[in-house]
């Protein structure tokens, strides 16, 4: 049988003859360049993921689903398999300053989103009953806007997900927002600090920040120790 | 047909058919990344400058609320018209312009104007202290502008297109005298017109297979679409050059299979040509 005048081995060669060079080269190429693809491939994989990214992500709000009434005050130890640690933007808490009038959502995190809703707790530092320095801050027209009506022995109450923290305020302090000695993430005892902008009405940017210190004085402690 | 010219055919086959794939694969550089006009277009298609605005709005609404400025303020403070045109000088300068630079001065210049006339419009007066707020809040912001509109990694990346497309193009001109010599050498090598014939349509056929077959699984697998980036600006960027990237390749094989099978028909004219001045 031919076509356009080629037999069947032709047609065969038409074939088989591209298939081949296509896999002959491909062999090649790959022998070639695979020292150099292969350690491209590893960096590759390092930033493609199972998934596409997600962009309009919204965290989740644990609080909203918990029973104040019914969360743990004692000093009493928190086993780990009750406890979710928070995710990051995830509202885990509320703050309570009955003497300034600070009633605000707590978020684990401080990026521009969670500043924009309430309190964010500054990720380097510590959650309520970890036992370390708790740094967190909002803006200071937003729920910090009355941090300056807080006295020195005004308490602070911070609700979360998995129990009820009092502190007790020590110190206020005005500094600036490159003083790193206005935080010690070395210190071995609880404690919250909370900070804004200061002045409170200040029209544009400032670099000034008001302090306030306080101190854990009860709430059950993480048994983070697994 | 004796076994030296039956090698001696295939294997120039063979290469003009990796010579082929190479200048589809360097045609599609050339005119992909290589091109400013192919990158300002996808800047349009994906919507990187209303993701851009997106991220610049939240960022200084931010600012604004520590400010006492609201995001209303910000959300019209920041004119679409010269962010774009900043953006497209960006690109430019990611092909070696060095002198296309982000108007920053002028982003400060109008904020601040801006920035004052809310403040008048509110009836406040600002003291000393708050002037400089102001003016603290006008460099905060530059610079954020600066950051979010500066495509990432650009000045490492325009000193590198210089230098990759000054030697793509010596590349593809070897690459495209590299296929007429062995397209000229395979039309005179070939022992019959029938060798030729076959030894150009395999060659075709090859080089289509070569390109074809690994764009069906890039684009089918689509993995690409899972690289993680932070911002969605870029990312949408990213997929509207990858996907305009193999729709390019698709079109020049699309070409080249035309060409395959102007090769056929010829070869059947030419059959049918020699049927008639032959009898049988």
């Amino acid at each position: 049988m031919k076509i356009i005048g080629i037999n069947r081995y032709g047609i065969m060669n038409l074939i088989i003859s591209p298939v081949a060079f296509f896999l002959i080269g491909v062999s090649v190429v790959a022998a070639v360049a695979l020292p150099i693809v292969r350690p491209l491939m590893a960096s590759v994989e390092l930033v493609v993921r199972d998934n596409p990214p997600q962009f309009d992500w919204v965290p989740r709000d644990s609080f909203a689903e918990i029973v104040e009434e019914d969360l743990p005050e004692a000093n009493d130890p928190i086993q780990p398999a009750p406890l979710t640690i928070p995710a990051h933007g995830e509202r885990y808490g509320q703050l309570r300053i009955s003497s300034a009038g600070i009633d605000a959502p707590m978020y684990f995190g401080d990026s521009k989103r969670e500043l924009s809703q309430g309190i964010g707790t500054y990720l380097g530092g510590g959650i309520p009953g970890e036992g370390r320095t708790i740094l967190v801050s909002t803006h200071n027209n937003m729920d910090f806007h009355t941090l300056g009506d807080v006295k020195v022995g005004d308490e602070v109450l911070i609700s979360t997900t998995y129990g009820k923290y009092v502190y007790k305020v020590v110190d206020i302090k005005l500094t600036t927002n490159v003083d790193t000695t206005a935080y010690d993430f070395d210190r071995k005892d609880e404690n919250l600090i909370m900070y804004t902008c200061y002045p409170f009405d200040m029209l544009g940017l400032t670099p000034q920040r008001y302090f306030v210190y306080a101190n854990y004085v009860s709430g059950p402690k993480l048994d983070l120790a697994f | 047909m004796k076994p030296f010219e039956f090698l001696g055919t295939s294997l120039l086959s063979f290469l003009l058919s990796i010579l082929l794939a190479l200048t589809v694969v360097a045609a599609v550089i050339q005119t992909s990344i290589f091109s400013e006009a192919f990158f300002r277009k996808q800047v349009d298609l994906s919507g990187y400058s209303s993701y851009i605005m997106d991220e610049l709005q939240d960022s200084l609404s931010s600012y604004g609320m520590v400010s006492s400025f609201d995001s209303a303020f910000f959300k019209s403070a920041v004119s679409s018209d010269a962010l774009q045109a900043d953006i497209y000088r960006e690109v430019s300068r990611l092909y070696g312009h060095e002198g296309m630079a982000i108007n920053q001065d002028l982003f400060r210049e109008t904020l601040v104007a801006k920035l004052y006339e809310d403040v008048e419009k509110r009836g406040l007066e600002p003291t000393d202290n708050e002037r400089e707020g102001i003016e603290y809040l006008a460099d905060v912001s530059t610079e954020a502008y600066g950051t979010i509109v500066t495509i990432p990694f650009s000045r490492q990346i325009s000193n590198l297109m210089l230098t990759a497309k000054s030697l793509m193009d010596k590349i593809f001109l070897g690459i495209i005298i590299a296929d007429m010599a062995v397209l000229v050498n395979l039309l005179l090598f070939g022992s019959s017109h029938r060798k030729k014939f076959e030894g150009v349509a395999n060659a075709l056929a090859g080089a289509l297979l070569m390109i074809g077959v690994p764009s069906v699984w890039v684009t089918t697998s689509g993995f690409y679409k899972n690289v993680a980036l932070t911002s969605k600006a870029l990312y949408y960027l990213v997929q509207s050059i990858v996907d305009e990237f193999f729709g390019l390749i698709w079109i020049y094989l699309a070409i080249m299979a035309v060409i395959w099978l102007l090769v056929f028909v010829s070869e059947i004219a030419y059959v049918q040509s020699k049927r008639k001045g032959h009898s049988y």
